[in-house]
């Protein structure tokens, strides 16, 4: 999963950067509303964190151009905690809100069901016939037991799970688990997928030969 | 409040009328009473000469006396309390008259009051005494009738009076209770209403535009220090947030050293940030509630502003700016460590900014006897609609430019306080693309015999 993370304060947004790509997301950072507008027209992220207050063009606008094109989940952050000031930006068209100084538990838990809104899904917890996902706590079981994944083949599992009996091509899947600043290159998710095989069983994932992957729920 | 004035108000009219007519009605009562007698005792003056007169004419056959049929109509011995005469020879015996037998002889000619008889004696020419008398109950009865008249007619008046006063103290006073239902209104739900002052063109609506004046300030103030709580809040949560975020990251699992000490690294830059503030905004609390003095020392201007562009040079050196002092000796009373505090604000802002390469001119002069400091820059400008609003608390031109550069937004803010507190001014001048000059103008010291 990819989440843009716009935030001017260059220290809030490293931790929080930080922290998302901790819980195995593909983060990319931007500093001033104007990039952050860029990054969320140009890539398919699964969800944003947008600052309010920003440089050059405010959390606002931001929001309310980004809305023009994509409906991609989009979490605001305000230090401002007026009535008024939520309202205003849950309709500009943000889907949540977080009030700054926030628990930084809680901002993870928003993108959370940000994300698993943004795919459609209600319940934390995904069923694909003896494989279990559950993406409140990250987990993957296989027949009730506890399956070791790498952050990376967690956000494949997730990402296919989440877009469950849809043919999700190799490039969803490498712009979702990647973020910008990874110099790898798009035959790592063949690897990736190769090793979810091993882990969840070799029928887990279908492969449409020169299209892509899909998982059957 | 309103009614307690009510009813003083009524209780100083109630007094004030019934001393009015209490002493109408006693003067009036008085003053008939006065006349009643004077009309008696003029009747029976009358009657005592006119009988004296008789006895003259029967020369000394006093008990001879006879009266004629005038007498007998007036003195009507029949009916009772009827007008009565006696006469006295000069020996004091009684010698006639249709007055009782038992009436005594008086010492004196004169008047006297006998029961409620009236009388007058007067001596005759024989020596002897003559008397008449009546009785005065008529007139009596009379007044009291009338006394109970004016004392009906007094107190109807009153009470009518009364209740008109108290219909009119309520009017008048209702604008007073309306303005008084507003104002407590306004102070306990909505600062934004006001009184209406349509249709009180009296004393009472300059109370309430007065008020509304009031109201107006009260408000603007509540405004600007809900705005001034929200933006000092703001300016703590964001270094607030990097902190706990920081830590709450830090915590999650185990971290290496150079990655903790990342964090305490950061957390001190937002901890340092957040003191800065906390600084500022205790600075101008003191200065509002006009707990902080400025010293008023004798400061010569131009080693301050030499040292505090020397302390500033590593600033100067990282943004690759030249800086240019012009200074002469210049005096002025004031305080050392916040005179410091302007030059250090107003250079630091010129140092940030400015464009790389650019310049910073500080010049130190005298102009019409005010010391003049005024500090250039060749940055981007202040665009003309920010210029009024700079010496604001919060103001940011470009909240991100000044964040980055570790601005707290208060120090303009200070650096006016400073300069109102020494008597002086501030004023800024700017043009887009080309830079900005701020110029402070403080009085200055008088010239004494030490200075060179």
């Amino acid at each position: 999963m990819r989440v843009l993370v716009v935030e001017d304060e260059a220290d809030l947004a490293r931790a929080v950067g930080r922290a998302l790509e901790e819980e195995g997301y593909a983060v990319d950072v931007a500093t001033d509303g104007e990039a952050g507008l860029w990054n969320a027209q140009s890539w398919e992220y699964d969800a944003v964190v947008l600052d309010l207050m920003l440089p050059r063009v405010p959390g606002e606008t931001v929001l309310k151009r980004l809305r023009e094109k994509k409906k991609t989940p989009v979490l605001i952050l305000t230090a401002r905690d007026g009535v008024a000031d939520r309202v205003r930006g849950l309709d500009a068209g943000a889907d949540d809100y977080l009030v700054k100084p926030f628990a930084l538990e809680e901002l993870l838990a928003r993108v959370r069901a940000l994300v698993r809104r943004g795919a459609g899904e209600a319940s934390p917890v995904i069923r694909l016939g003896e494989v279990e996902v559950d993406t409140a706590a990250r987990e993957v079981r296989r027949r009730g037991k506890l399956v070791d994944l790498a952050a990376k083949e967690y956000a494949l599992v997730e990402l296919l799970a989440l877009h469950r009996g849809k043919l999700v091509t190799r490039t969803k899947i490498y712009d979702h688990i990647y973020d910008q600043s990874d110099p790898t290159l798009s035959n790592v998710v063949d690897v990736y997928v190769s090793n979810v095989r091993k882990k969840l069983g070799a029928g887990f994932i279908e492969t449409r030969r020169g299209e892509g992957y899909i998982v059957r729920g | 409040m309103g009614k307690s004035l009510r009813l003083r108000l009524l209780a100083w009219y109630a007094a004030i009328l019934a001393g009015v007519l209490g002493a109408f009605g006693a003067v009036l009562y008085t003053r008939l009473e006065a006349s009643l007698l004077r009309e008696v005792e003029a009747e029976l003056t009358a009657h005592v000469q006119a009988l004296a007169h008789e006895i003259e004419d029967v020369e000394d056959d006093a008990a001879a006396l006879d009266l004629g049929l005038e007498y007998v109509r007036y003195f009507r011995p029949e009916t009772p309390g009827a007008p009565s005469y006696a006469h006295w020879d000069g020996g004091g015996r009684r010698v006639g008259g249709n007055s009782p037998p038992d009436l005594p002889r008086p010492e004196a000619p004169g008047f006297r009051d006998s029961g409620d008889r009236r009388e007058i004696s007067v001596a005759t020419v024989t020596g002897g005494t003559m008397l008449v008398g009546r009785s005065i109950r008529e007139e009596r009865e009379r007044l009291a009738g009338l006394l109970w008249l004016l004392a009906g007619t007094g107190a109807g008046v009153f009470a009518l009076a009364m209740l008109g006063g108290f219909l009119l103290a309520g009017r008048a006073l209702a604008p007073i209770r309306k303005i008084t239902e507003t104002a407590a209104a306004i102070s306990a739900e909505d600062l934004s209403r006001r009184i209406d002052v349509g249709r009180t063109e009296s004393e009472l609506g300059t109370l309430a535009r007065t008020l509304n004046d009031a109201f107006a300030r009260i408000e603007a103030s509540f405004e600007r220090q809900t705005r001034f709580t929200a933006d000092a809040s703001h300016e703590l949560r964001t270094p607030l947030s990097i902190l706990l975020t920081h830590v709450e990251l830090a915590l999650k699992k185990d971290r290496t050293a150079p990655e903790y000490r990342e964090t305490l690294e950061t957390c001190l830059r937002a901890a340092q940030r957040m003191r800065a503030t906390e600084e500022s905004l205790l600075t101008l609390a003191r200065a509002d509630a006009g707990e902080l003095k400025v010293a008023r020392d004798r400061v010569d201007l131009k080693p301050v502003v030499e040292e505090t562009v020397a302390l500033l040079a590593p600033l100067a050196t990282e943004r690759r700016v030249a800086v240019a002092v012009e200074a002469s000796p210049l005096a002025v009373a004031g305080d050392r460590e916040r005179l410091r505090e302007v030059a250090t604000n107003l250079v630091t802002n010129a140092l940030r900014y400015n464009r790389e390469g650019g310049r910073v001119e500080v010049r130190l002069s005298r102009e019409n006897g005010a010391a003049v400091l005024s500090v250039a820059d060749t940055g981007i400008g202040i665009p003309e609609p920010d210029r009024a609003h700079l010496f604001e608390r919060f103001y940011r031109v470009d909240k991100a430019r000044s964040r980055e550069l570790g601005g707290s937004g208060l120090g303009l803010a200070i650096t006016r306080w400073i300069v109102e507190a020494h008597g002086g001014t501030i004023a800024v001048a700017s043009r887009e693309g080309e830079g900005t000059t701020f110029t402070v103008r403080l009085p200055a010291a008088v010239a004494t015999p030490q200075d060179p």
